[in-house]
């Protein structure tokens, strides 16, 4: 016969009610969250609900991002027509080249193929457009198109590609807003740098991949500063584009341009002329303690699932640029 | 707002009301309890007791949880407003990479919390009583004090903690040893040193079983 109390006893945390087990899982990271799940088969069905990860989403990261990507994001699109590609870059030339400090020539070198090139000139056009354009656009994807492209910086993307079409909506989305979208200047498969630079590898324990990169000396006096970055498939959303770096006796005469272009969205450039790096040398005691400092170089508005281009510019000819040690680009999304 | 007038009305004429225990045990409850329990707060609105000295009947909770009940909002009643009202609210000072804290449990309620196990069962009474009565913080502490004992616990810890025997949902993948995403696979160049430990994986593929 089965003893009823014995029963009640070994039964009782399952029969704990679901909307608990959610509040539990409040408190809880992902990786707890996924061991737990694989405790029993309630768990595991609760957990492996949709209801879960929004409610989840709902908990971490508070109404209006839980309205933007379980309701809005789906459900609304941009009516503008974009012109193909091949047509815009026809419009390049109607960018008037004042447009950014150093000239709106955009290229990546030394790339296999030309298309990063192209793309990057391909929304600044856009953009361009964007910023000169009345309409309100809305934040929109399509779910196929999500499923698709989805990306993850810090997550195993090829595990993931084994399950995109079956994952849950929710989950591949609660994924990607824990996920920390940063790309470190030593990562060879995101970033490109001039070659008129000396850039040197550093050890760096505090660092995102153990290393940074040093803007050590010119190799040519007069050549321009340039580096671009490449962020994959970001969502819509708007993003503060956060730069980590250092300095140390920073020398950059001239207009040093901070940019981000994303494919569909609004650009933004932030600008710092010499006086700002001696400002911020002094402002984060560089000289004495040689802290790393985070640094908001704008936000960024994303309305469509978008590459977006990252680029650190000087191209003003009277002088070497030097002093500066960099190790990543954080997309964080805030809104 | 007008419905406190109201409130302060029914509850002001007499401060104590009694309630009663599924086995049988009856105590009298102030304000401090009725402010903090919801369930009683809207029982007493509906009802018209306030002339009643019938205690109220809380058919769900056993009298030794209905008296830690009652201890608990006794020592709070001041820091009600301190609790936020609705947990749904965006909270703008959280970094959001992080889950919500639970490392916030006072220790007077670290004490109170202690007297309940999990062996015996009595945890999760409490819980349930907090649910039932709807006392937030109540709820709250006994929520992360779970979570603090999930955490970093593997699958088999868990299962023996909380006494769940293993019913595989599926075959294969999802067995704690053969998952996928238990297994060191291809390490992620973007991780810092730091972050490998404690590192989180894909979006696992038990996720075929969706």
């Amino acid at each position: 016969m089965i003893n009823i109390n014995q029963l009640k006893i070994n039964d009782n945390w399952l029969n704990l009610p679901d909307h608990l087990w959610y509040k539990i899982n409040d408190f809880l990271n992902v990786n707890d969250i996924l061991r737990l799940s694989r405790t029993c088969k309630k768990l595991y069905t609760l957990i492996n609900s949709y209801d879960f990860w929004t409610h989840l989403i709902l908990s971490h990261f508070g109404q209006k991002l839980w309205h933007r990507y379980i309701i809005d994001v789906f459900n609304v699109s941009n009516k503008t027509i974009n012109n193909s590609n091949k047509l815009l870059l026809e419009e390049y030339e109607n960018i008037p080249e004042e447009f950014l400090s150093n000239g709106i020539q955009i290229t990546w070198e030394n790339h296999d193929s030309n298309d990063d090139s192209k793309e990057f000139k391909i929304a600044l056009i856009r953009s361009y457009n964007y910023l000169n354009m009345d309409k309100n656009l809305s934040m929109t994807m399509n779910i196929d198109d999500f499923r698709k492209k989805i990306y993850y910086y810090g997550f195993n993307n090829k595990l993931l590609d084994l399950y995109r079409s079956n994952i849950l909506l929710s989950k591949l989305i609660y994924f990607y807003l824990i996920d920390q979208k940063r790309i470190s200047f030593i990562n060879e498969n995101f970033v490109q740098f001039d070659n008129n630079h000396s850039y040197i590898k550093q050890n760096d324990l505090t660092s995102l991949n153990g290393e940074v990169i040093y803007i050590k000396e010119i190799i040519h006096w007069q050549y321009g500063l340039k580096i671009n970055m490449k962020f994959t498939n970001i969502l819509p959303g708007i993003y503060q584009i956060i730069w980590r770096m250092k300095l140390q006796q920073p020398f950059l005469i001239g207009c040093t341009e901070f940019l981000a272009v994303p494919d569909y969205g609004l650009m933004v450039n932030c600008k710092w002329s010499q006086d700002t790096f001696m400002k911020m040398y002094h402002y984060f005691k560089c000289n004495e303690n040689n802290f790393w400092f985070y640094e908001c170089m704008g936000e960024l508005i994303v309305f469509e699932i978008s590459n977006v281009y990252v680029s650190i510019r000087n191209f003003s000819d009277s002088s070497g640029k030097s002093g500066v040690f960099l190790d990543y680009v954080e997309l964080k999304l805030i809104s | 707002m007008a419905t406190n007038v109201e409130e302060t009305y029914l509850y002001s004429s007499p401060t104590t009301f009694k309630v009663s225990s599924k086995d049988g045990e009856i105590f009298d409850i102030d304000d401090s309890f009725i402010n903090q329990s919801k369930t009683i707060k809207n029982m007493l609105n509906v009802l018209d007791i306030a002339d009643n000295h019938m205690p109220i009947p809380l058919q769900n909770i056993k009298g030794t949880m209905l008296n830690a009940a009652i201890v608990f909002c006794k020592y709070h009643k001041n820091d009600l407003l301190s609790i936020p009202d609705d947990e749904d609210e965006d909270d703008f000072e959280r970094d959001a990479y992080e889950p919500r804290r639970s490392d916030d449990i006072s220790e007077w309620d670290k004490e109170f919390i202690k007297q309940f196990t999990v062996e015996e069962g009595t945890l999760f009474d409490i819980i349930m009583a907090a649910n039932y009565l709807d006392i937030k913080a109540l709820l709250a502490v006994g929520c992360k004090t779970i979570a603090n004992m999930v955490r970093g616990k593997n699958s088999d810890q868990v299962r023996q903690m909380f006494n769940i025997s293993y019913d595989p949902p599926g075959e294969g993948l999802n067995t704690p040893r053969n998952s996928v995403t238990s297994k060191e696979s291809g390490d992620n160049q973007l991780l810092t040193t730091q972050e490998k430990e404690s590192r989180c994986k894909t979006p696992s593929p038990e996720l075929m079983y969706d």
